[in-house]
């Protein structure tokens, strides 16, 4: 369905145009609303943007690209959690620890939602390669460069040799780093 | 810099330690590995919020359309 038939379905209400819309541009909101709010929050954020959509289709004049719209719903969604957050200094978060290099949408002005630092192919490429990594190595690696936990939690939590889980996480990060440079992601 | 030297010291550095005189091409192979090990898990973890509200969310907002009319 191209963008304007897609947004003559949404004005009405048809929900197989709005499941479409949902399926292209959910996971880019998801990205994007995580540089703004915690985990516990991403779900009703998520909401909260759809439903600002939804809603505001009817007015969209499609004077801007459906895509730039929705980057501004998204980062005036994010931008309001920042602000409640701010509202309760206890609870303020660390921007920088929930901002995620590299994919999403980039918050800066004229940038619209497609616009990815990481591509779909690059992404696509990214999953092939995690795939090829046996179950183990992937929990590793989210472990240590994802949770940061130190090795000895790691062997606690996986009731395993320090040594073991050292060499093995060494040799799963070669092993994705070689895949990496034959697909010249590197 | 052979292959297998530099994936030590790659290992070291994503293990937060101290290098010195790293090269630029060595530190920018880091960054890509963390930007991409990011993306693939919170792809993954996005997967799975997006599928679990999907039902709901569009439900709830047709729901609320036809009763604001």
């Amino acid at each position: 369905m191209n963008e304007k038939k897609l947004i003559e379905r949404l004005k009405q209400k048809d929900r197989e145009a709005f499941e479409e819309l949902y399926n292209q541009y959910a996971p880019k909101i998801y990205f994007t609303l995580k540089r703004f709010v915690d985990q516990g929050e991403i779900e009703d954020a998520l909401q909260e943007v759809f439903l600002k959509i939804f809603k505001g289709i009817h007015n969209f004049r499609g004077d801007a690209k459906l895509s730039t719209w929705i980057y501004q719903i998204t980062i005036n969604v994010g931008k309001d959690y920042i602000r409640k957050k701010k509202k309760n200094p206890v609870e303020n978060i660390d921007l920088t620890e929930n901002y995620t290099e590299g994919i999403g949408i980039q918050p800066e002005a004229n940038v619209n939602v497609s616009n990815e630092v990481l591509d779909e192919l690059e992404m696509e490429k990214i999953k092939n390669i995690m795939e090829k990594l046996s179950e183990e190595d992937r929990l590793l690696i989210k472990l240590r460069d994802i949770d940061g936990l130190s090795y000895d939690e790691i062997a606690k939590k996986l009731n395993k040799p320090l040594g073991s889980i050292k060499s093995r996480l060494h040799y799963a990060r070669k092993k994705f780093q070689k895949l990496l440079k034959e697909e010249n992601l590197v | 810099m052979i292959d297998e030297k530099r994936y030590d010291l790659i290992n070291q550095v994503l293990d937060g330690e101290y290098i010195e005189q790293i090269d630029r091409s060595l530190e920018e192979e880091v960054e890509k590995y963390k930007t991409y090990i990011k993306a693939y898990f919170l792809s993954k973890e996005s997967y799975v919020v997006i599928n679990r509200c999907k039902k709901t969310l569009i439900s709830k907002i047709i729901i609320d359309l036809n009763m604001e009319e």
